[in-house]
């Protein structure tokens, strides 16, 4: 094979690796991405229950209940709440008072079913979007 | 004092870093013998203030001197003394200290190993560069030996989730599989500046890079491994930002790894070089600068992001910049594709492809973030649609790139690809006749083909030991990924004393409970037995910080994993408890020490257990040598008339044994295993996004009935799904089988393997053609 025919093949090759990797890239993204809300933009905004979200707030105080397997809590953005049920055992560093990022499905406008939550493994940590979703509520 | 004393070394270390830098040039500039000497001489000196200084740090720690603000921030006096080290480096500015040290490690080795003056002075200023700005950027911003105004008598000590013995070893190995791949960085640039030939360069690199690669690798083996047992659910990998910063120098270091064996393609691996530390720097910075979340960052210092960023850009940068001036005026051989290096610059491709996709999937929120301003997370499932479709043709290439002759390969070898498609065939088959998950089976039958393929190229002694290892380690990771991924059974349940959950047939019973205290936790202890073993999941509550931790337990028979974590505390002397069983899933971990072991022995030579490989580099290919072949394990098996020189048939006949060998596992599938399957793949009618294994509404729990009912009667799994799309429409299927874009997913590797293979075929006879005209 001549050089040149073999650059040829090499350059077409790596363009339609390319591609397909794109293609790949870009059907992932139209399902897999998850967006961000806290629980007032969840009131403001009209969520399908088929939509896979994460919601995320402080826990609110006094809220976590343990029924059995089940769990009951409350992610607060100080203005609005929502209720969260979780069926499993929470993070170790979920804790009331504290940021807390649930990702899961809003089966109504005031119940979310979390699949996993995420807390931080850092007694001082706040999750980003949490902080700034809640210096936005504070304006 | 020791705060003095620390920031003195320090100094001491800055001045004969610069010293190394301005030495060296002015030695290159000049071809000066004596300059040359003596930047050699500031390396030595540079290495030992910084260890000192590192010293320092380490005995203040031990010591518990609360006078420096970073001790009585991460320290505490009733913490082990192994744990009071390693808190030394498990935070900011410790572990940004020991990424210094590790620069000026690898610069004292490159003092002592390089021979050529010339070239290694080159190496040492590029490296000397990199020890002054990050020590700039300590001693200005993050200097671990900052004075506290007044005296502690106790510290807020260290983080409960770091206090484990599997850390005290992985940050520092991570940080030398990082910062090690400053050294492949700086002898790029070394070989840029002097226009240096691509064969010797690539020989000289080799080791470097795979000592900075088994580092790396084992560091990411236990993480992955302390995740496993500490954050308490039984995974591996979670495609988490702080995991894929390690991940995606992995990739590039594997790809530059592969494309050092030959001097042919001298600048892409220059390119490599550069890249991979890039990614390292980007890896174990832009993460701890706090802009992209992640569940697990550690030691984070979101004020110092931007100067970060800037320092990284003006490296990254400079080098690409030189790669781009110098890199043409280099001489390269050309390269022929159809051969073992044409094999591995396909296969760096791939690891490329591979490295785009992670890499988007990472940076994607924080673009999204910056330029929409809309907050958005990607989490594991893109990465499984994206990465893993685009690995798996790599995998299916590996055992035929690894088979490969030097030059003048034929092209019939690819044949083997037809072979792969109706492997592929088989999987899509098997997958409707067993509920099992298609990429659980995908990944069985790409393990047995890459470990059976690996196993055939050594024998025919075209692999040596150490890329077999690490090969075979590949495989046998996959194959614990796949298996335990796809046939885990979790449990929950409430227990009281005596009371037991079934697990797998067998009872895990609840013996006895006991409280304590130890060292600087309370803790809650649940005895269980299992069989005839006793496993005790604890929780924690860890003073000062007042953190409960769980402890999970696991016990392990090397085939499958018992693994336990206790819940909260239910009223009643009753507990919540989660069991999982998780087959071969301690495979993964020794996949990834046999990877280690293969660089490892890559390091040490090309040692060869039964027989001394003759050099082929000037072997004409035509004419194939005869050899007796190798007995290998495998050759054994299948008896000596099977064990022959046909390389394909060699492989076919691994693969159809192994498929044989591991067949029982799949056709002794229970049938609640195979009602659970089913129950993951229907969608609840009352919640819609879950599924009914994970739903608790009445609805799902009679849908649950109804298909294990149909299933006692023999149905199949088809036509159950067909009869809940006839009664409830397409929609109860949370997967749907074949549709427009998962058709696509499905399909796009087999597709992208046989547009490869058209290709070929295509190249394949016009050079016949050509043959013939001449």
């Amino acid at each position: 094979m001549k050089p040149k025919h073999q650059r040829l093949f090499l350059i077409c090759s790596a363009l339609m690796g390319l591609g397909i990797a794109g293609s790949l890239v870009l059907v992932a993204f139209q399902d897999t991405l998850v967006f961000f809300y806290t629980p007032s933009d969840l009131l403001q905004k009209n969520i399908s229950p088929q939509q896979r979200i994460r919601v995320g707030g402080l826990v609110d105080m006094d809220s976590p209940q343990q029924r059995g397997e089940n769990v009951h809590f409350k992610i607060t953005d100080q203005k609005e709440t929502i209720m969260v049920s979780y069926h499993g055992i929470l993070p170790d560093l979920f804790r009331e008072g504290q940021g807390v990022v649930a990702e899961g499905y809003l089966m109504n406008p005031t119940h979310f079913q979390a699949e996993s939550v995420l807390a931080k493994h850092d007694e001082n940590y706040m999750p980003r979007e949490v902080a700034e979703g809640l210096r936005e509520q504070c304006k | 004092m020791l705060s003095e004393f620390g920031n003195f070394l320090l100094a001491m270390g800055l001045g004969f870093a610069s010293l190394q830098v301005l030495a060296s040039t002015w030695g290159v500039y000049n071809k000066n013998q004596r300059y040359l000497t003596l930047g050699r001489t500031a390396a030595f000196f540079q290495g030992g203030f910084l260890s000192g200084a590192f010293l320092t740090l380490i005995i203040a720690f031990l010591l518990c001197d609360f006078s420096l603000i970073l001790v009585s921030l991460h320290d505490h006096t009733q913490l082990p003394w192994y744990y009071r080290m390693a808190a030394s480096w498990g935070n900011h500015e410790g572990s940004l200290l020991l990424f210094i040290l590790i620069l000026s490690g690898m610069a004292v080795a490159q003092a002592i190993f390089l021979k050529d003056p010339l070239f290694r002075a080159r190496a040492l200023t590029s490296q000397g560069f990199l020890i002054l700005l990050f020590l700039f950027f300590l001693i200005m911003t993050s200097n671990p030996f900052t004075l506290l105004p007044f005296i502690l008598s106790e510290g807020k000590s260290l983080n409960p989730l770091l206090q484990d013995r599997g850390l005290l070893v992985h940050p520092p190995l991570l940080y030398l599989g990082y910062v090690g791949f400053s050294a492949p960085f700086s002898l790029a640039i070394a070989a840029l500046w002097g226009e240096e030939r691509g064969p010797e360069w690539a020989r000289l690199t080799r080791p470097w890079a795979l000592f900075s690669w088994s580092a790396l690798t084992a560091g990411i083996t236990l993480g992955s491994w302390w995740a496993y047992y500490e954050l308490g659910w039984g995974g591996w990998w979670f495609w988490d930002p702080v995991e894929n910063a390690s991940f995606m120098p992995w990739l590039a270091g594997t790809a530059l790894l592969h494309t050092l064996r030959t001097g042919q393609l001298y600048r892409w691996s220059l390119f490599l070089s550069l890249l991979t530390f890039g990614l390292s720097l980007l890896g174990t910075f832009l993460v701890r600068s706090g802009l992209i979340t992640s569940i697990h960052s550690f030691a984070q210092d979101p004020e110092k992001g931007l100067y970060i960023l800037c320092l990284l850009g003006l490296i990254m940068g400079v080098a690409f910049f030189v790669w781009i001036w110098k890199s043409p005026r280099l001489q390269t051989q050309s390269l022929e594709l159809m051969s073992r290096n044409g094999a591995l610059f396909v296969n760096s491709l791939f690891f490329c492809l591979g490295l785009g996709t992670v890499f988007l999937g990472t940076f994607y929120p924080l673009l999204s973030d910056y330029v929409w301003g809309k907050t958005v997370a990607i989490g594991a499932p893109y990465f499984e649609r994206t990465f893993i479709p685009l690995m798996l043709p790599l995998l299916i290439l590996l055992p035929v790139g690894c088979l490969f002759r030097e030059k003048n390969e034929s092209g019939l070898r690819l044949l083997m690809a037809p072979l792969t498609a109706v492997l592929g065939a088989i999987v899509l088959i098997l997958y409707h006749l067993y509920p099992l998950s298609l990429w659980a089976f995908t990944g069985i039958v790409a393990s047995v083909w890459v470990i059976g393929g690996t196993a055939v190229a050594y024998k025919q002694a075209r692999l040596s030991l150490g890329p077999t290892l690490a090969h075979i380690g590949v495989g046998l990771s996959l194959l614990g990924v796949s298996v335990g991924g796809g046939l885990r059974t979790d449990e929950m349940g409430i227990l009281g004393l005596g009371e037991s959950l079934s697990m797998g047939g067998t009872a895990l019973t609840l013996q006895n409970v006991q409280q304590g205290k130890e060292g600087t936790y309370l803790y809650e202890r649940v005895l269980l037995s299992y069989e005839t073993h006793q496993i005790s999941p604890e929780k924690r509550l860890y003073k000062p910080q007042d953190m409960l931790m769980s402890k999970t337990a696991i016990h392990t028979n090397g085939f499958r994993d018992l693994y336990v974590i206790l819940g909260p505390y239910q009223g009643n002397n009753r507990w919540l408890i989660r069991a999982s069983i998780i087959p071969l899933a301690p495979w993964v971990w020794i996949g990834g020490f046999f990877m280690v072991l293969g660089g490892v022995v890559s390091i040490l030579g090309r040692v060869r257990v039964w027989e001394k490989k003759p050099s082929s580099a000037n072997k004409r290919a035509s004419f194939p040598r005869r050899r007796e072949p190798r007995k290998t394990l495998a050759a054994w098996l299948l008896g000596s008339r099977l064990g022959g020189n046909d390389a394909r048939g060699g492989c076919k006949w691994i693969i159809v044994f192994f498929l044989l060998l591991s067949s029982p596992l799949f056709a002794a599938t229970s049938l609640e295993k195979r009602a659970a399957i089913l129950y993951q793949e229907v969608r609840c009618p009352i919640c819609l996004g879950q599924s009914i294994a994970d739903s608790e509404t009445d609805e799902s729990q009679a849908l649950k009935t109804f298909i294990l009912e149909k299933l006692q009667h023999g149905e199949s799994e088809e036509d159950i799904r067909e009869k809940l799309r006839h009664l409830m429409g397409d929609d109860i299927l949370l997967r749907p089988p074949f549709e427009d874009h998962t058709l696509f997913l499905w399909v796009a590797p087999f597709g992208l393997f046989l547009l490869i293979g058209l290709g070929v075929g295509w190249k394949v006879l016009r050079s016949l053609a050509h043959k013939k005209g001449a």
